[in-house]
């Protein structure tokens, strides 16, 4: 604790813990308010720009797979940014979901639905071969095959190559799992045409769905998602990175700060002398 | 817009938590902080100045 009966450290376990959950709110409840603006400010403002500057992903929740190959490496660089309390620590909760048995892909939708997609087709039909990049919309909707087994299908509206195009699906679309650290979510399927209730296969499509924030944001992510980042980012994720380990290696002095107060207290500040030792009541 | 310029906020950063984990007395943390911000910067340009020295004609 404190040497000096000028700082009002109160429960300094208590203020220790609310710094480390939210920087700058240890300072707050011990009524420090200067320290407690200059640490909101700096370490959620650092925080922040690091997320932002990544496009939100900045945030490392190490996956299983990470755990594997280089454990050390990926506890420390979540460790830093642990730092920050609970914006970071909110990783942990979506680590769960991420790992939950009920995160696999999907067999069938519960209600049709609709969602932008872009990737690459490729199908032969009537009029000649078609292969290039697909932009619109893809409608999916329950399906039933033989045997009663439910999967999905559904049919795609929008542009091929610029030119307008419309398909239907097989009953074997695959969407990948629902909770992963990407963006979008990849879908595949064949393209069929349906003649007197025949259906012929004319081609494939794969390409990708969005996936919704709270899906993706936090998530623990596989290499090749980390390396795609990389990609996409260039030095600008590497910045992200620096912002967010420095933003949580300085709230440690933030905590230390509210648990045992100043390192040197107020210095040699003449505004605030030291106080005198109480003078000794006994007469003598 | 050029990476370097990101560096600012973080000195910023740095130095007025380290000089407020360091002090009590909102004067001193200012006065201080600004003298390392100060520092920080003149060290990263002295180090911007060798680099851009040593990869001259490179």
């Amino acid at each position: 604790m404190s040497s000096d009966p000028r700082i009002p450290l109160k429960k300094p376990w208590l203020a220790g813990l609310l710094a480390f959950l939210v920087p700058g709110a240890g300072h707050l409840y011990q009524g420090r308010c200067f320290k407690a603006g200059i640490y909101f400010t700096c370490i959620l403002g650092l925080y922040l720009l690091g997320m932002i500057l990544s496009g939100w992903q900045a945030l490392q929740v190490p996956s299983d797979e990470a755990l594997k190959n280089s454990r050390v490496f990926s506890l420390l660089k979540y460790g830093a940014q642990a730092g920050v309390g609970s914006p970071a620590l909110f990783g942990l909760l979506q680590r769960e979901r991420y790992s939950s048995n009920a995160n696999v892909p999907p067999d069938s939708v519960s209600k049709p639905f609709s969602a932008s997609f872009e990737g690459i087709a490729s199908f032969q039909d009537d009029t000649g071969n078609h292969t290039g990049r697909v932009s619109g919309t893809m409608f999916l909707e329950p399906a039933q095959e033989q045997f009663g087994k439910q999967s999905i299908t559904g049919r795609f509206e929008g542009t091929l190559s610029d030119q307008p195009v419309k398909f239907r699906l097989s009953n074997h679309v695959q969407i990948s799992r629902p909770i992963e650290g990407s963006q979008r979510r990849a879908l595949s399927s064949g393209i069929i045409s349906e003649v007197n209730g025949n259906h012929s296969d004319l081609g494939h499509v794969s390409g990708t769905i969005p996936r919704s924030f709270l899906n993706w944001f936090a998530v623990p992510r596989s290499e090749a998602e980390e390396q795609n980042l990389h990609d996409q980012l260039g030095k600008y994720y590497e910045l992200a990175l620096v912002f967010t380990w420095v933003a949580g290696l300085l709230n440690i002095l933030a905590i230390w700060d509210a648990v045992e107060g100043p390192a040197y207290g107020y210095g040699r500040d003449p505004r605030h002398p030291a106080p005198t030792p109480d003078a000794d009541p006994t007469p003598t | 817009m050029n990476v370097t310029w990101f560096l600012i906020p973080m000195a910023v950063a740095v130095s007025l938590v380290w000089n407020a984990s360091r002090y009590e007395s909102t004067e001193l943390i200012l006065r201080r902080s600004f003298r390392m911000l100060i520092q920080i910067l003149v060290f990263m340009a002295i180090i911007l100045a060798v680099l851009a020295f040593l990869s001259f004609n490179l």
